[in-house]
């Protein structure tokens, strides 16, 4: 009996566990292994050295396009926060009517099904010389000839990118301010407090958990991003993604490529451990 | 007593949806009054507006010999324990009965203080770093109750704030809100659809049915003399019965179900009304032959057993009637089938007003 249901368990369970075993854990070994390899142009060498993790750490460049990842991702999450929050918090405590809150929430998470790419590129023909920007600015007389400041740099990366990725940001925010009971506001009015401290004192900070879950689904969707850069971002433009991509491809270096992923899953296991932490804080109160 | 709230005309009006309609009621200084009806019937619509949560349509709302009808609720002087308790999650016992003085700005020392006081009130000064997920029902209700008696307002309301609990605790809970109410000396309107809350909490009981008031007064009031059919089939159980009064040997007699008995005083031969009585107020006797005049004889068709009282369904012939026994001493269950006659006296008779269309 006991004999049958744990071969029921192991049935049930090992196609996942496999998947995971051959698509998760032996890439990233591999991965692991590659980082200690050392080159030897045009190929590589089996080898077991901490050359590539030193070069990483010593070389400012290295150290700088990571930094740079970090800021960006940064920005895009704050960004996308400003304005998914007062979008979300718009449609749940405004909007009265459900069909029209249905329909503008899916205004924004709709685009989720739209190529990622297309979206990308979308903003190249926004933000370019002959882009709508500036047929606009010109059409109204501002400006007189094609600009091309908005394109190519990292203003309009992240502005790509927070607009790529905001469904991320309204999606947590929306479901955490619904799950707010109405009551909750009603019985700080009926304590004498006004709009503003309420919003500060009670729906804010039931929020969080909703924030820091957008804010962590964008950061590191956004450190891992390699399209945008790629697209609209300039010579300064380059992020930690696009590095390793450039490591297994033209610099032909699989070691310091694999180095280098390794150190970006780190950065960005270390935030999904903190935010969870953050998360757990919230949870469990409206029993 | 002076009036604490008058409210005239008071209309709420949902789209096509006429919620409460056209209600006038003062409420006096220190008075426990309940709103009761069923659901739907705009109770707690009615609290709403005096709290502040619902715009009026029509109609005035004083508090205090002050206009409020378009004030919000942080501007007026009255609180309001939810249904739901509406506990802040994120914030301990202490901090959510302190919430409002603290976020107005009240020093720390004396936001703590009078916290304390609050909860001592209700028997919770030791759960003060508490949080509320980690209260139990009862607990949480008296920490919603804590908060809305921490500013002493001129008027508490309450929104069914016995529904969730259990029988038992239910019972307890009404009886120290009657204490709270007392000591405090506060003005309390309750709102629930638990007729037995009403009964054992008023001052005054109010009885609302499709937006309007159908009868107000004391417990008493309303159970020994309710107007309406309505109102006595709500409030207890009542025996209800249509008849034309006519005239007998030894004066006006009323058929009920076939079986005539001495009219109730104040009616008179050729009139006819709705008539009723209550369940315990027949003198149930056993036997074929037993019992003088205004004596309805039938046989006993089924019986419920309560521990202190049997409620007994009697068939009449023409219909049917309940009654109840007290089961004093160790009298044995009556038998399904056995014959009774039940003595009901005039005075015991209740004169019901038709009901108005609602």
């Amino acid at each position: 009996m006991r004999r049958a249901l744990r071969l029921k368990r192991a049935l049930v369970l090992s196609p996942p566990l496999l998947w995971t075993f051959l698509f998760m854990f032996v890439p990233y070994a591999i991965l692991l292994v590659y980082s200690f390899w050392s080159q030897n142009y045009p190929t590589f060498v089996p080898d077991f050295q901490l050359g590539n993790y030193v070069l990483i750490f010593t070389d400012p460049q290295y150290f700088r396009v990571i930094l740079r990842t970090l800021k960006i991702a940064f920005f895009v999450s704050l960004g996308a926060a400003l304005i998914a929050y007062p979008y979300a918090y718009f449609l749940v405590f405004r909007v009265r009517t459900p069909s029209l809150r249905l329909a503008l929430y899916m205004a924004v998470v709709a685009p989720l099904w739209v190529s990622y790419l297309l979206r990308a590129y979308t903003w190249k023909t926004i933000l370019g010389t002959t882009g709508i920007l500036n047929s606009f600015l010109m059409s109204t007389g501002i400006t007189s000839e094609p600009s091309s400041v908005f394109l190519y740099n990292q203003t309009a990366m992240i502005v790509t990118l927070i607009y790529v990725f905001i469904p991320f940001m309204v999606m947590p925010i929306y479901a955490v301010l619904e799950k707010i009971p109405r009551s909750l506001k009603e019985a700080s009015s009926d304590l004498g407090i006004g709009r503003v401290q309420t919003f500060l004192n009670v729906t804010l900070p039931l929020s969080i958990p909703g924030i820091v879950a957008g804010f962590t689904m964008t950061f590191c969707l956004t450190f891992g991003d390699f399209i945008a850069p790629f697209l609209v971002g300039g010579p300064d433009g380059q992020m930690i993604a696009n590095v390793i991509a450039s490591q297994f491809g033209a610099s032909l270096n699989w070691p310091l490529g694999a180095a280098l992923a390794l150190i970006m899953l780190m950065i960005v296991l270390s935030i999904i451990t903190v935010s969870e932490r953050f998360e757990r804080l919230g949870q469990g109160k409206f029993a | 007593m002076r009036n604490i709230i008058e409210i005239e005309n008071l209309t709420k009006t949902f789209g096509h949806v006429t919620g409460v309609d056209d209600i006038s009621l003062n409420v006096r200084q220190g008075e426990f009054v309940t709103l009761l009806g069923p659901s739907g019937c705009g109770k707690s619509t009615l609290l709403r507006m005096i709290g502040g949560f619902e715009e009026p349509t029509k109609g005035r709302i004083v508090l205090d010999g002050q206009d409020v009808t378009h004030v919000p609720p942080n501007k007026r002087a009255v609180n309001m324990v939810f249904q739901d308790y509406a506990l802040f999650p994120h914030l301990s016992v202490g901090k959510n009965v302190g919430y409002g003085l603290r976020v107005a700005g009240l020093p720390r020392l004396k936001v703590r203080e009078k916290a304390l006081e609050a909860l001592a009130l209700v028997g919770l000064e030791d759960r003060f770093d508490a949080a509320p997920h980690t209260l139990s029902g009862g607990q949480r209700q008296r920490v919603a109750l804590a908060r809305a008696i921490v500013r002493r307002p001129k008027v508490l309301l309450l929104d069914e704030p016995l529904s969730a609990l259990d029988a038992n605790l239910r019972e307890q809970m009404q009886m120290e809100l009657k204490a709270l109410h007392t000591k405090m000396g506060l003005t309390f309107i309750l709102v629930t659809h638990d007729q037995t809350e009403a009964l054992t909490m008023s001052d005054r009981i109010v009885v609302m049915r499709g937006g309007k008031i159908v009868q107000m007064g004391s417990p008493v009031d309303l159970y020994e003399r309710p107007a309406t059919g309505y109102v006595a089939g709500f409030i207890g159980s009542t025996n209800q019965f249509r008849s034309s009064v006519l005239a007998g040997v030894t004066g006006p007699v009323v058929h009920c179900f076939g079986q005539s008995l001495s009219a109730p005083a104040g009616v008179r031969p050729g009139q006819q009304a709705l008539f009723g009585f209550r369940p315990e107020k027949a003198l149930v006797q056993f036997g074929e032959d037993v019992g003088g005049p205004d004596t309805l004889r039938g046989k006993v068709a089924d019986s419920l057993y309560h521990g202190q009282s049997v409620r007994l369904m009697i068939d009449l012939g023409a219909g049917q009637v309940m009654v109840d026994l007290p089961m004093s001493g160790t009298a044995a269950l009556p038998q399904i089938g056995q014959a009774v006659s039940l003595q009901v006296d005039s005075d015991k008779i209740m004169i019901l007003a038709d009901e108005v269309a609602a």
